[in-house]
């Protein structure tokens, strides 16, 4: 009887919990209704502010895309940044002063005319915030309102990419009445004294198709349709990103139909939706891009810094078996132009690009013709979610193939790592980089002498006419002239820098086939304004 | 039933357990000094410093930029300035500002923890009932089959991993079976019941949000049981070993000579004295739940302390990580204050003692 009494115990509270758990799954997922129903996406995020004068993550511009407009915007279609706010503007012969005249219906939430003041008080704050947002400001000198509808900004230098730095967060135009009224400062004090950001990471001060309606760090950000928009309304009316960091748990959760777009998924989750109906597989090619760094001052760089060294890794990297090892739908760039932007080439052919013996000649004519022994400094981040150290293992293999030995030397990004690459210290390792802003000019920091090719010890000196093309690309306004200009420099640096590109990542999306309009972007990350039933 | 009584009516008057508590109060005090001072000057040893970890490669490049955040964060000062600083606000409680999410620690930690305590009780519950009950199952029916399935299942929960066990129970029970629910406190569907202390379930059950409490109730199942399945393993093992002791004694035979049922000498003689081990198995295994967060509320999406802790980490957040430390050892302080106290109403030998 005792016994008994225990066993039953035991079923009973087995049996309890199975009933509560199966009560609170009897209803319908919220996901597969019409579109009066939630947009719900799950991803694992980096955001924690969408105030456009800190926001600077990855994820962040999904959110502010849609809940803020800017003078310009790229959408799926274009090439090109196309006007959003901006109705037309014109550029000074010298090139420094841009005057945009502004569309006269578009309001913002609270109801107020979106203005050249409004423009001029959001540039301002960004700039004067001093953040990550404000780098992207460099080079703006003033911001004058002409009238209400018309604001001209000067620049210090002519810059060719300005209109597509437009079309990022950084340039947001937001409610400057509401922000100065939740504590926004735009003078030179706001680095210390505005004090908006808490209200603009819950609430809206834009003039976009949704509203931001609450974020939980952590947890869930709702987002609501403007239905006093002035363009045209997207179809969702209410949008839910979900945090759900594990990738597994992501796809379990479309699979069931809980959610209705997985933003981060593995190639290796692929294989399991392939008898799944109801759901697509969107695969992308983004702008994340792989490479390796040789650093050529010989004090860091060791043997790497020995052009025939440099050159012999080239071609004995196997490229065709890292596009495997990273996933479908992995290409790789000539060189650090990705393809995709004006004045990139195709992507190389992966097989026909690594060429062992001509990576022993080329080892051959070096200072170390029977090969060596070096570190590799690798650290612990995963560029969408392939770890860096997996790219080490697989480099430290193909280079074995001509004698050169890695030790691979594992660190951590917030513990060392970070400060001695971005101090110049690493000399020999695997790293990857996203743009900026949208435009080749952004991939322009690893020309020699700038800052990105400074970490791999690449001075102007070393390469002076190469150093040269940076100021006459960025300064250059005929696009014509500009993509051959980049088109030169691919030439120049894809066969001999010190920087080896090793793939370009893939990015894999699974959606509800219910779900038209949804597309990676490389700006926005998805264009949710432009997602529908 | 006359002992019992007599029990808890001599514990409600002990002026030496009075005197117990302040003393403990007292060194807990000591104790988060010790445990604020010694993550203060840790996280400014490690290598690694939050210019670098927030800033752009872009915006680093612009000394303008690095000049400000410094400013701002208080980086500029000398380091024993930082830490005068920093007791100083402690003082007042003001644990200061998130680096990445811009809110005060405080407040930061007042929306995690309830998520994170709702869970961590609810995990302890099912640790503490199926382990004290595998536990007796186990020791009353020593060397049986019944023990030999006991045993192996309190050995599966100690040794399998967190990681695994939580995306194996998503798999069979949320997307195989459809039992329980996906990640997270809530359905999509259901609203969160006006908040009083963030727990859903006492909060729902304070409001009379019955639809709440349910869909929580569901939403705490799984990972409740994949964060208290290594404690349930070890109370289990505990329950066993403590009771077979006991029942092993001189009084309990004595007990079995005048006649009593089994169900009477377990649950008058022998439950009683051996629950102290258990009783400390439960509070280490409480303090060690809230250690444990991080990979169950990741792969849960469950937004509490752990997760806060864990993006904390990844990006530098010193200010968030000595908040989440103090926190934690404030919980374990605690904790082992209310085993303590809890030993002299169960052990009247502990309150002599004092």
């Amino acid at each position: 009887m005792k016994k008994k009494g225990l066993l039953l115990t035991c079923v009973l509270l087995v049996l309890s919990i199975a009933s509560i758990s199966a009560k609170g799954d009897a209803e319908p997922a919220s996901g597969q209704a019409g579109v009066n129903t939630p947009l719900v996406i799950a991803i694992e995020p980096d955001y924690f502010t969408f105030d456009p004068g800190y926001a600077y993550e990855l994820y962040a511009p999904m959110i502010i895309n849609v809940v803020y407009d800017n003078l310009f915007e790229f959408t799926p279609e274009a090439v090109a940044p196309v006007p959003q706010l901006a109705e037309s503007y014109t550029v000074s012969d010298d090139g420094l002063v841009y005057t945009f005249k502004l569309r006269k219906d578009a309001a913002f939430v609270s109801g107020n005319s979106v203005t050249a003041t409004d423009v001029k008080f959001s540039f301002d704050r960004a700039i004067n915030l001093k953040s990550n947002a404000s780098a992207l400001l460099d080079g703006v000198v003033s911001i004058d309102v002409v009238d209400d509808n018309t604001v001209s900004i000067t620049l210090g230098k002519a810059d060719s990419a300005f209109i597509s730095k437009t079309t990022s967060t950084a340039f947001a135009v937001l409610d400057s009445a509401v922000v100065i009224e939740h504590g926004g400062v735009s003078d030179a004090s706001a680095a210390q004294t505005d004090n908006a950001q808490n209200y603009l990471d819950h609430q809206s001060a834009g003039s976009g198709p949704y509203i931001l309606k609450s974020f939980t760090a952590d947890d869930k950000l709702v987002m609501v349709r403007n239905e006093n928009y002035w363009g045209d309304l997207p179809a969702f009316e209410t949008i839910i990103i979900q945090d759900m960091p594990d990738e597994n748990a992501q796809l379990l959760a479309v699979k069931a139909g809980d959610i209705d777009i997985a933003f981060n998924l593995s190639s290796d989750q692929l294989s399991q939706f392939d008898s799944v109906e109801g759901v697509q597989i969107i695969s992308s090619t983004t702008m994340t891009m792989g490479f390796i760094m040789m650093h050529s001052d010989p004090l860091i760089g060791l043997q790497v810094s020995d052009p025939y060294v440099q050159k012999a890794i080239r071609y004995a990297v196997d490229y065709k078996g890292l596009q495997t090892l990273i996933g479908a739908g992995t290409i790789t760039s000539e060189s650090f132009i990705q393809v995709g932007f004006i004045g990139s080439k195709d992507p190389i052919d992966p097989v026909s690009q690594t060429d062992l013996a001509k990576a022993k000649n080329m080892l051959s004519k070096s200072a170390y013709p029977e090969g060596f022994s070096i570190d590799f400094r690798v650290c612990d981040l995963a560029p969408e979610g392939i770890p860096l150290t997996l790219i080490a293992e697989k480099i430290k293999s193909d280079l074995e193939k001509i004698n050169i030995s890695i030790n691979i030397v594992q660190e951590t990004w917030g513990g060392g790592f970070g400060d001695a690459y971005r101090n110049r210290t690493v000399g020999f390792t695997a790293m990857y980089w996203g743009p900026d802003y949208n435009d080749p000019n952004t991939q322009l920091a690893f020309l020699p002498g700038q800052y990105v090719g400074l970490r791999a010890g690449w001075t102007a000196d070393m390469n002076p006419a190469l150093a040269a093309m940076y100021d006459t690309i960025v300064a250059e306004t005929d696009i014509n002239v500009r993509t051959k200009l980049i088109e030169d420099v691919v030439t120049e640096t894809g066969k001999d820098s010190p920087f080896i590109v090793y793939a370009q990542y893939p990015k894999y999306i699974a959606a509800s086939s219910m779900l038209k309009g949804v597309e990676y972007s490389n700006l926005y990350r998805l264009d949710l304004a432009a997602i529908s039933k | 039933m006359s002992a019992l009584y007599s029990r808890f009516q001599y514990s409600g008057t002990n002026v030496g357990t009075i005197i117990f508590t302040i003393k403990r109060l007292a060194y807990l005090i000591l104790l988060l000094f010790g445990v604020a001072t010694c993550v203060f000057f840790i996280s400014k040893m490690v290598p690694g410093d939050a210019v670098s970890a927030y800033l752009s490669p872009r915006s680093l490049a612009n000394p303008d930029i690095v000049t400000a955040f410094k400013e701002k964060w208080g980086l500029n000062d000398s380091l024993w300035i930082q830490y005068l600083n920093y007791l100083t606000n402690l003082v007042k409680l003001d644990l200061g500002v998130s680096i990445r999410t811009g809110n005060p620690v405080v407040e930061e930690l007042k929306r995690s923890y309830p998520a994170t305590m709702e869970l961590a009780f609810f995990s302890i519950l099912f640790a503490s009932i199926m382990g004290v009950l595998f536990g007796i199952v186990s020791a009353t029916k020593r060397n049986s089959i019944v023990d030999q399935m006991v045993r192996t299942i309190s050995v599966t929960g100690v040794s399998i991993p967190s990681f695994w066990f939580a995306i194996i129970v998503l798999f069979i029970f949320y997307s195989k079976l459809g039992w329980a629910p996906g990640i997270g406190r809530l359905s999509l569907r259901v609203s969160p019941p006006e908040r009083i202390s963030g727990m859903y379930v006492l909060d729902g059950l304070l409001t009379g949000d019955m639809a709440a409490v349910k869909d929580a109730l569901a939403h705490l199942i799984l990972p409740a049981i994949v964060l208290g399945s290594f404690t349930m393993g070890l109370i289990t093992r505990t329950t066993r070993s403590s009771l077979l002791e006991t029942l092993s004694s001189d009084y309990i035979r004595t007990a079995r000579a005048k006649g009593l049922t089994d169900r009477g000498i377990m649950v008058v003689h022998a439950f009683g004295n051996a629950a102290i081990p258990v009783l400390t198995v439960i509070g280490v295994g409480f303090g060690n739940l809230l250690g444990g967060m991080v990979v169950v509320e990741k792969i849960f999406a469950w937004p509490g302390v752990g997760q806060f802790a864990y993006q904390s980490v990844l990006g530098l957040d010193f200010p968030a990580i000595i908040g989440v430390s103090l926190l934690i050892a404030l919980n374990y302080a605690v904790i082992n204050l209310i085993i303590d106290l809890l030993y002299g109403v169960i052990d009247p030998r502990v309150r002599v003692g004092r």
